[in-house]
Protein backbone atom coordinates (compact mmCIF):
# COMPACT_ATOMS: atom_id res chain seq x y z
CA UNK A 1 0.00 0.00 0.00
CA UNK A 2 2.71 2.58 0.82
CA UNK A 3 4.89 1.70 -1.92
CA UNK A 4 1.66 2.28 -4.37
CA UNK A 5 1.28 5.56 -2.75
CA UNK A 6 5.16 6.78 -3.12
CA UNK A 7 4.26 5.85 -6.52
CA UNK A 8 1.50 7.95 -6.94
CA UNK A 9 3.44 10.57 -4.57
CA UNK A 10 6.52 10.98 -6.97
CA UNK A 11 4.30 10.84 -10.47
CA UNK A 12 2.56 14.12 -8.95
CA UNK A 13 -0.31 12.98 -6.85
CA UNK A 14 -0.82 15.50 -4.09
CA UNK A 15 -3.69 13.72 -1.92
CA UNK A 16 -1.36 10.40 -2.16
CA UNK A 17 1.60 12.24 -0.72
CA UNK A 18 -1.07 13.69 1.73
CA UNK A 19 -1.58 10.80 3.14
CA UNK A 20 1.89 9.71 3.26
CA UNK A 21 2.95 12.93 5.42
CA UNK A 22 -0.27 12.39 7.44
CA UNK A 23 1.53 8.87 8.43
CA UNK A 24 5.36 10.44 8.80
CA UNK A 25 4.63 14.00 10.04
CA UNK A 26 4.16 12.94 14.14
CA UNK A 27 7.25 10.89 13.85
CA UNK A 28 9.49 13.06 12.07
CA UNK A 29 8.98 15.92 14.77
CA UNK A 30 9.22 13.92 17.39
CA UNK A 31 12.67 12.67 16.14
CA UNK A 32 13.49 16.43 15.32
CA UNK A 33 12.45 17.48 18.80
CA UNK A 34 14.62 15.49 20.12
CA UNK A 35 17.32 15.94 18.25
CA UNK A 36 16.97 20.24 18.38
CA UNK A 37 15.64 20.17 21.81
CA UNK A 38 13.27 22.80 20.82
CA UNK A 39 10.00 22.47 20.29
CA UNK A 40 9.85 25.59 17.10
CA UNK A 41 12.99 24.64 15.59
CA UNK A 42 11.65 21.02 15.33
CA UNK A 43 8.28 22.05 13.80
CA UNK A 44 10.21 24.10 11.33
CA UNK A 45 12.67 21.01 10.87
CA UNK A 46 9.45 18.93 9.60
CA UNK A 47 7.74 21.16 7.25
CA UNK A 48 10.71 21.68 5.58
CA UNK A 49 11.82 17.80 6.00
CA UNK A 50 8.67 17.04 4.51
CA UNK A 51 7.75 19.75 1.45
CA UNK A 52 11.42 18.68 0.59
CA UNK A 53 10.10 15.15 0.17
CA UNK A 54 7.41 16.66 -1.88
CA UNK A 55 9.93 18.26 -4.09
CA UNK A 56 12.25 16.12 -4.83
CA UNK A 57 10.15 12.55 -4.41
CA UNK A 58 10.44 12.11 -8.33
CA UNK A 59 13.99 11.58 -7.69
CA UNK A 60 13.90 8.81 -5.41
CA UNK A 61 14.74 5.58 -7.11
CA UNK A 62 13.14 3.02 -4.98
CA UNK A 63 9.81 3.22 -3.33
CA UNK A 64 10.61 0.63 -0.65
CA UNK A 65 13.20 3.48 0.32
CA UNK A 66 10.65 5.71 1.51
CA UNK A 67 11.13 5.73 5.07
CA UNK A 68 14.87 5.43 5.03
CA UNK A 69 14.65 8.72 2.77
CA UNK A 70 12.78 10.56 5.34
CA UNK A 71 14.70 9.90 7.50
CA UNK A 72 17.72 11.45 5.44
CA UNK A 73 16.05 14.47 5.05
CA UNK A 74 14.71 15.08 8.79
CA UNK A 75 18.01 14.59 9.51
CA UNK A 76 19.12 17.40 6.84
CA UNK A 77 16.92 19.85 8.00
CA UNK A 78 18.09 19.22 11.45
CA UNK A 79 21.67 19.15 10.54
CA UNK A 80 20.96 22.90 8.24
CA UNK A 81 18.69 24.32 11.40
CA UNK A 82 20.80 23.03 13.94
CA UNK A 83 23.86 24.71 12.13
CA UNK A 84 22.99 28.35 12.91
CA UNK A 85 20.64 28.24 16.03
CA UNK A 86 21.59 30.35 19.10
CA UNK A 87 20.88 28.06 21.96
CA UNK A 88 22.39 26.32 25.02
CA UNK A 89 24.94 24.77 23.56
CA UNK A 90 28.32 22.32 24.97
CA UNK A 91 32.03 22.64 25.28
CA UNK A 92 32.04 19.32 26.27
CA UNK A 93 35.87 17.69 25.94
CA UNK A 94 36.13 14.12 25.43
CA UNK A 95 37.85 12.77 28.25
CA UNK A 96 39.54 9.42 28.99
CA UNK A 97 37.51 7.17 30.79
CA UNK A 98 39.86 5.26 33.38
CA UNK A 99 38.76 1.32 33.33
CA UNK A 100 39.62 1.42 36.66
CA UNK A 101 37.92 4.19 38.17
CA UNK A 102 34.36 2.89 39.69
CA UNK A 103 32.03 4.33 36.93
CA UNK A 104 29.49 6.83 38.15
CA UNK A 105 27.12 6.36 35.53
CA UNK A 106 26.84 2.56 36.96
CA UNK A 107 24.05 3.42 38.52
CA UNK A 108 21.19 6.02 36.46
CA UNK A 109 18.30 5.90 38.40
CA UNK A 110 18.41 10.12 37.85
CA UNK A 111 17.12 10.47 34.32
CA UNK A 112 17.07 13.90 35.06
CA UNK A 113 21.03 13.58 34.66
CA UNK A 114 20.95 12.06 31.56
CA UNK A 115 18.15 14.70 30.76
CA UNK A 116 20.47 17.84 31.57
CA UNK A 117 23.82 15.74 29.93
CA UNK A 118 21.78 15.72 26.23
CA UNK A 119 21.20 18.87 26.21
CA UNK A 120 25.17 19.50 26.17
CA UNK A 121 25.86 17.43 23.23
CA UNK A 122 26.26 18.87 19.71
CA UNK A 123 23.68 18.18 17.39
CA UNK A 124 25.66 15.39 15.22
CA UNK A 125 25.83 13.58 18.88
CA UNK A 126 22.36 13.79 19.50
CA UNK A 127 21.54 12.47 15.78
CA UNK A 128 22.94 9.70 16.05
CA UNK A 129 21.45 8.85 19.55
CA UNK A 130 17.99 9.70 18.79
CA UNK A 131 18.22 7.45 15.58
CA UNK A 132 19.64 4.26 17.57
CA UNK A 133 17.96 5.03 21.15
CA UNK A 134 14.61 6.11 19.77
CA UNK A 135 14.42 4.95 16.71
CA UNK A 136 16.10 1.91 16.96
CA UNK A 137 18.40 1.74 14.07
CA UNK A 138 21.00 -0.45 13.27
CA UNK A 139 24.13 1.13 12.65
CA UNK A 140 24.08 0.57 9.47
CA UNK A 141 20.45 1.91 8.23
CA UNK A 142 22.05 5.15 11.07
CA UNK A 143 24.60 5.61 8.62
CA UNK A 144 22.09 5.41 5.70
CA UNK A 145 20.16 8.36 7.17
CA UNK A 146 23.18 9.86 8.35
CA UNK A 147 24.70 9.52 4.62
CA UNK A 148 27.91 8.50 6.52
CA UNK A 149 30.15 5.59 6.15
CA UNK A 150 29.24 2.87 8.82
CA UNK A 151 32.40 2.67 10.40
CA UNK A 152 31.65 6.57 10.80
CA UNK A 153 28.59 5.94 12.23
CA UNK A 154 29.45 3.37 15.06
CA UNK A 155 32.35 5.62 15.59
CA UNK A 156 30.61 8.46 16.30
CA UNK A 157 27.72 6.69 18.53
CA UNK A 158 30.85 5.84 20.43
CA UNK A 159 32.14 9.56 21.01
CA UNK A 160 28.43 10.78 21.60
CA UNK A 161 27.85 8.22 24.33
CA UNK A 162 30.73 9.00 25.96
CA UNK A 163 30.43 12.68 25.65
CA UNK A 164 27.13 12.37 27.56
CA UNK A 165 28.99 10.08 29.91
CA UNK A 166 31.64 13.29 30.80
CA UNK A 167 28.87 15.23 30.53
CA UNK A 168 27.06 13.77 33.34
CA UNK A 169 29.72 12.82 34.92
CA UNK A 170 30.86 16.96 35.56
CA UNK A 171 27.17 17.61 36.10
CA UNK A 172 27.16 15.23 38.99
CA UNK A 173 30.22 17.31 40.25
CA UNK A 174 28.80 20.91 39.59
CA UNK A 175 27.82 22.23 43.25
CA UNK A 176 24.17 22.60 43.49
CA UNK A 177 23.17 26.76 42.67
CA UNK A 178 25.69 27.14 40.33
CA UNK A 179 25.43 27.56 36.89
CA UNK A 180 25.79 24.21 34.72
CA UNK A 181 25.87 25.37 30.89
CA UNK A 182 27.26 28.29 29.35
CA UNK A 183 25.82 30.65 26.77
CA UNK A 184 27.56 30.84 23.70
CA UNK A 185 25.65 32.59 21.57
CA UNK B 1 24.24 -5.11 33.27
CA UNK B 2 26.74 -3.44 32.53
CA UNK B 3 26.94 0.54 32.80
CA UNK B 4 26.72 0.76 29.15
CA UNK B 5 23.64 -1.15 29.51
CA UNK B 6 22.09 0.79 31.77
CA UNK B 7 23.32 4.37 30.25
CA UNK B 8 21.08 3.22 27.35
CA UNK B 9 18.56 2.19 28.82
CA UNK B 10 17.96 5.49 30.49
CA UNK B 11 18.91 7.20 27.49
CA UNK B 12 16.06 5.49 25.24
CA UNK B 13 13.93 5.88 28.59
CA UNK B 14 14.35 9.61 28.51
CA UNK B 15 13.86 9.95 24.57
CA UNK B 16 10.54 8.08 25.21
CA UNK B 17 9.87 10.21 28.07
CA UNK B 18 10.41 13.36 26.05
CA UNK B 19 9.12 12.72 22.65
CA UNK B 20 5.65 14.72 21.76
CA UNK B 21 3.88 12.02 20.85
CA UNK B 22 1.79 14.31 17.78
CA UNK B 23 3.03 17.25 16.00
CA UNK B 24 0.70 20.02 15.82
CA UNK B 25 -2.21 19.46 13.83
CA UNK B 26 -1.30 22.84 12.01
CA UNK B 27 1.82 21.76 11.08
CA UNK B 28 0.43 18.91 8.65
CA UNK B 29 -2.02 21.36 6.89
CA UNK B 30 0.83 24.11 6.73
CA UNK B 31 3.04 21.37 4.32
CA UNK B 32 0.17 20.53 2.46
CA UNK B 33 -0.62 24.53 1.60
CA UNK B 34 3.06 24.56 1.25
CA UNK B 35 3.14 21.66 -1.46
CA UNK B 36 0.25 22.87 -3.45
CA UNK B 37 2.36 25.99 -4.12
CA UNK B 38 5.96 23.89 -4.66
CA UNK B 39 6.57 22.42 -7.93
CA UNK B 40 8.36 18.70 -8.10
CA UNK B 41 11.60 18.28 -9.52
CA UNK B 42 12.35 16.78 -12.47
CA UNK B 43 13.08 13.17 -11.94
CA UNK B 44 12.75 9.89 -13.29
CA UNK B 45 9.28 9.41 -13.45
CA UNK B 46 7.73 10.67 -16.02
CA UNK B 47 4.54 12.62 -14.87
CA UNK B 48 1.66 11.11 -17.14
CA UNK B 49 -0.73 13.50 -15.52
CA UNK B 50 -1.32 16.64 -13.52
CA UNK B 51 -3.04 16.46 -10.30
CA UNK B 52 -4.99 19.86 -9.58
CA UNK B 53 -4.31 21.71 -6.25
CA UNK B 54 -6.70 20.92 -3.25
CA UNK B 55 -8.17 23.45 -1.45
CA UNK B 56 -8.17 23.63 2.35
CA UNK B 57 -11.55 21.55 2.63
CA UNK B 58 -10.06 19.31 0.51
CA UNK B 59 -6.98 18.96 2.66
CA UNK B 60 -8.56 18.53 5.64
CA UNK B 61 -10.75 16.14 5.05
CA UNK B 62 -8.03 14.26 2.96
CA UNK B 63 -5.51 14.80 6.35
CA UNK B 64 -8.53 13.26 8.27
CA UNK B 65 -9.48 10.52 5.79
CA UNK B 66 -5.40 9.52 5.80
CA UNK B 67 -5.25 9.65 9.62
CA UNK B 68 -8.28 7.35 9.76
CA UNK B 69 -7.05 4.74 6.70
CA UNK B 70 -3.70 4.89 8.53
CA UNK B 71 -5.15 3.95 11.84
CA UNK B 72 -7.53 1.53 10.40
CA UNK B 73 -4.94 -0.66 8.37
CA UNK B 74 -1.93 -0.62 11.21
CA UNK B 75 0.39 1.37 8.49
CA UNK B 76 3.25 2.04 11.36
CA UNK B 77 5.17 4.86 8.40
CA UNK B 78 8.58 4.98 10.83
CA UNK B 79 6.86 3.96 14.13
CA UNK B 80 9.20 0.97 14.73
CA UNK B 81 8.19 0.96 18.28
CA UNK B 82 4.91 3.16 18.59
CA UNK B 83 2.64 2.15 15.72
CA UNK B 84 -0.44 4.58 16.31
CA UNK B 85 1.62 7.23 15.90
CA UNK B 86 -0.84 9.16 13.98
CA UNK B 87 -3.51 10.89 15.63
CA UNK B 88 -6.97 12.88 14.59
CA UNK B 89 -7.39 15.02 11.91
CA UNK B 90 -6.29 18.33 11.86
CA UNK B 91 -8.97 20.67 13.02
CA UNK B 92 -7.57 24.21 13.21
CA UNK B 93 -6.79 24.65 9.29
CA UNK B 94 -5.68 28.07 8.57
CA UNK B 95 -8.60 30.35 6.96
CA UNK B 96 -8.11 30.04 3.10
CA UNK B 97 -9.29 33.69 2.80
CA UNK B 98 -10.79 34.96 -0.38
CA UNK B 99 -9.42 35.09 -3.93
CA UNK B 100 -6.86 37.55 -4.32
CA UNK B 101 -8.22 40.98 -5.44
CA UNK B 102 -6.98 44.02 -7.04
CA UNK B 103 -9.51 46.18 -4.72
CA UNK B 104 -10.18 45.32 -1.47
CA UNK B 105 -14.12 45.95 -1.91
CA UNK B 106 -14.61 46.75 1.94
CA UNK B 107 -13.35 49.25 3.51
CA UNK B 108 -10.23 49.09 6.15
CA UNK B 109 -10.85 48.55 9.21
CA UNK B 110 -10.18 50.94 11.70
CA UNK B 111 -9.16 48.75 14.49
CA UNK B 112 -7.73 46.01 12.91
CA UNK B 113 -6.90 42.91 15.22
CA UNK B 114 -3.63 42.45 15.98
CA UNK B 115 -1.06 40.56 13.36
CA UNK B 116 -1.98 36.69 13.03
CA UNK B 117 0.76 33.98 14.30
CA UNK B 118 3.46 32.96 12.30
CA UNK B 119 2.33 29.63 11.77
CA UNK B 120 2.07 29.24 8.31
CA UNK B 121 5.16 28.32 6.83
CA UNK B 122 6.90 28.75 3.30
CA UNK B 123 9.98 26.88 1.17
CA UNK B 124 10.77 29.03 -2.12
CA UNK B 125 12.15 26.73 -4.42
CA UNK B 126 12.94 30.03 -6.65
CA UNK B 127 15.00 31.70 -3.95
CA UNK B 128 16.19 28.84 -1.65
CA UNK B 129 14.83 30.55 1.61
CA UNK B 130 12.10 29.56 4.06
CA UNK B 131 10.42 31.26 7.04
CA UNK B 132 7.13 31.35 8.81
CA UNK B 133 4.42 33.75 7.58
CA UNK B 134 0.95 34.77 9.29
CA UNK B 135 -1.97 32.11 9.40
CA UNK B 136 -4.70 33.56 7.05
CA UNK B 137 -2.19 35.12 4.32
CA UNK B 138 -1.58 33.99 1.20
CA UNK B 139 1.50 33.20 -1.16
CA UNK B 140 2.74 33.85 -4.87
CA UNK B 141 5.23 32.20 -5.79
CA UNK B 142 7.96 33.47 -8.12
CA UNK B 143 8.30 31.73 -11.23
CA UNK B 144 11.41 33.41 -12.70
CA UNK B 145 14.90 33.97 -11.33
CA UNK B 146 15.01 37.72 -9.90
CA UNK B 147 17.63 39.22 -11.83
CA UNK B 148 17.48 42.64 -10.02
CA UNK B 149 15.89 45.91 -10.58
CA UNK B 150 12.42 47.07 -9.81
CA UNK B 151 10.83 45.74 -6.94
CA UNK B 152 7.22 46.24 -8.33
CA UNK B 153 4.88 43.90 -6.76
CA UNK B 154 3.35 41.78 -7.92
CA UNK B 155 6.03 40.57 -9.50
CA UNK B 156 6.77 37.14 -11.14
CA UNK B 157 10.48 37.26 -9.96
CA UNK B 158 9.62 38.07 -6.20
CA UNK B 159 7.87 35.80 -3.90
CA UNK B 160 4.85 37.56 -2.61
CA UNK B 161 3.25 36.73 0.86
CA UNK B 162 0.10 39.21 1.33
CA UNK B 163 -2.87 39.30 3.38
CA UNK B 164 -5.66 38.09 1.35
CA UNK B 165 -7.91 41.31 2.88
CA UNK B 166 -5.52 44.28 2.48
CA UNK B 167 -4.17 43.41 -1.06
CA UNK B 168 -1.56 45.31 -2.00
CA UNK B 169 -1.15 47.25 1.27
CA UNK B 170 0.03 44.48 3.12
CA UNK B 171 2.28 41.77 1.95
CA UNK B 172 6.24 40.45 2.52
CA UNK B 173 8.45 40.54 -0.70
CA UNK B 174 11.22 37.68 -0.85
CA UNK B 175 13.92 36.88 -3.44
CA UNK B 176 17.41 36.49 -4.08
CA UNK B 177 20.32 36.16 -6.83
CA UNK B 178 23.81 35.38 -7.08
CA UNK B 179 26.19 38.09 -5.95
CA UNK B 180 27.59 38.08 -9.34
CA UNK B 181 31.25 38.79 -8.09
CA UNK B 182 30.73 40.96 -5.58
CA UNK B 183 31.36 40.49 -2.08
CA UNK B 184 28.47 40.19 0.34
CA UNK B 185 29.11 43.07 2.28
CA UNK B 186 29.11 45.03 -1.36
CA UNK B 187 25.81 43.23 -2.42
CA UNK B 188 23.96 44.51 0.83
CA UNK B 189 25.13 48.23 0.92
CA UNK B 190 24.50 48.09 -2.90
CA UNK B 191 20.98 47.17 -2.73
CA UNK B 192 20.24 49.11 0.62
CA UNK B 193 21.76 52.27 -1.24
CA UNK B 194 19.78 51.73 -4.03
CA UNK B 195 16.42 54.23 -4.00
CA UNK B 196 14.40 51.15 -5.23
CA UNK B 197 14.49 49.60 -1.99
CA UNK B 198 12.66 52.42 -0.28
CA UNK B 199 15.43 52.44 2.63
CA UNK B 200 15.33 56.07 3.98
CA UNK B 201 16.07 55.87 7.23
CA UNK B 202 19.56 54.68 8.40
CA UNK B 203 20.15 50.43 8.59
CA UNK B 204 21.28 48.80 11.32
CA UNK B 205 23.86 45.80 11.30
CA UNK B 206 21.43 42.10 11.85
CA UNK B 207 22.21 38.21 11.50
CA UNK B 208 19.24 36.42 10.06
CA UNK B 209 20.27 32.23 10.52
CA UNK B 210 23.82 33.16 10.83
CA UNK B 211 24.18 35.18 8.05
CA UNK B 212 25.58 39.17 7.89
CA UNK B 213 23.30 41.85 6.70
CA UNK B 214 21.31 45.02 7.07
CA UNK B 215 17.93 45.84 8.19
CA UNK B 216 16.32 49.53 7.11
CA UNK B 217 13.14 49.79 8.96
CA UNK B 218 11.45 46.85 7.34
CA UNK B 219 13.71 45.77 4.60
CA UNK B 220 16.34 43.16 5.07
CA UNK B 221 19.19 42.47 3.09
CA UNK B 222 21.15 39.92 3.61
CA UNK B 223 24.43 37.25 1.80
CA UNK B 224 25.42 34.14 2.40
CA UNK B 225 27.59 31.67 0.85
CA UNK B 226 27.92 33.79 -2.71
CA UNK B 227 24.07 34.30 -2.76
CA UNK B 228 22.19 37.79 -1.59
CA UNK B 229 18.76 37.86 -0.09
CA UNK B 230 16.19 40.69 0.51
CA UNK B 231 13.20 40.48 2.72
CA UNK B 232 10.54 43.30 2.71
CA UNK B 233 7.57 44.12 4.55
CA UNK B 234 5.34 46.31 2.93
CA UNK B 235 2.79 48.63 4.66
CA UNK B 236 0.75 50.93 2.86
CA UNK B 237 0.90 54.59 3.90
CA UNK B 238 -3.03 54.57 2.82
CA UNK B 239 -3.71 52.56 6.00
CA UNK B 240 -1.53 54.40 8.35
CA UNK B 241 -2.96 51.81 11.03
CA UNK B 242 -0.94 48.86 9.65
CA UNK B 243 2.51 49.75 10.84
CA UNK B 244 1.06 49.62 14.37
CA UNK B 245 0.98 46.65 14.45
CA UNK B 246 3.30 45.06 11.35
CA UNK B 247 6.25 47.39 13.08
CA UNK B 248 10.10 46.28 13.06
CA UNK B 249 9.81 44.90 15.92
CA UNK B 250 7.35 42.01 14.31
CA UNK B 251 9.38 42.25 10.93
CA UNK B 252 12.19 41.23 13.78
CA UNK B 253 10.47 38.65 15.18
CA UNK B 254 9.59 37.52 11.29
CA UNK B 255 13.21 37.10 10.81
CA UNK B 256 14.09 35.09 13.80
CA UNK B 257 11.81 32.16 11.38
CA UNK B 258 13.84 32.56 8.37
CA UNK B 259 16.16 29.52 6.90
CA UNK B 260 18.86 30.65 4.23
CA UNK B 261 18.89 27.72 1.81
CA UNK B 262 21.27 29.33 -1.11
CA UNK B 263 21.55 25.56 -2.02
CA UNK B 264 18.40 25.17 -3.12
CA UNK B 265 17.75 28.01 -5.19
CA UNK B 266 16.82 27.39 -8.80
CA UNK B 267 19.92 28.69 -9.92
CA UNK B 268 21.99 28.12 -7.28
CA UNK B 269 24.85 25.51 -6.59
CA UNK B 270 22.25 22.48 -5.96
CA UNK B 271 19.96 23.63 -8.48
CA UNK B 272 16.95 21.08 -9.55
CA UNK B 273 17.64 18.27 -11.40
CA UNK B 274 21.20 18.38 -9.93
CA UNK B 275 20.45 16.02 -6.96
CA UNK B 276 19.41 12.34 -7.27
CA UNK B 277 18.13 10.45 -4.53
CA UNK B 278 18.92 6.67 -3.59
Amino acid sequence: MQAELVDRARRGDREAFSVLAAGAVDRLHAIARLVLRDTELAQDATQEALVRAWRDLPTLRDVDRFDAWLYRLIVRSCADIGRHRRRWRAEVTILPVDPAEPDSTADLADRDLIERGLRRLTVPQQTILVLTFYVGLTPTEAADALEIPVGTAKSRLHYAIEALRVAIAADERTPVGAPREGRTA
Amino acid sequence: MNANDSLERGIADVYEREAPPRAPDWVLVSILDAIDETPQRRGLIPAPWRFRPMNTFAKAVIAAVAVIAIGAVGLSVLSPRNPSNVGSAPSTAPSAGPSPSPAPSTPPSPDPSAPPPLSSFFMSTMHGISLRYPAGWQVSKATKVWTGGALNLPSPDIDYIYDPTLYGDLFLAVASQPLAGKTGDTWVTDFISDPQSDCFTDSESITVNGAKGSLCGTVAAISVADRGYFIRLYTSNDRSWLGDHYDQAWFKGLLETVHLRPSDAVDGPGSPSASQSS
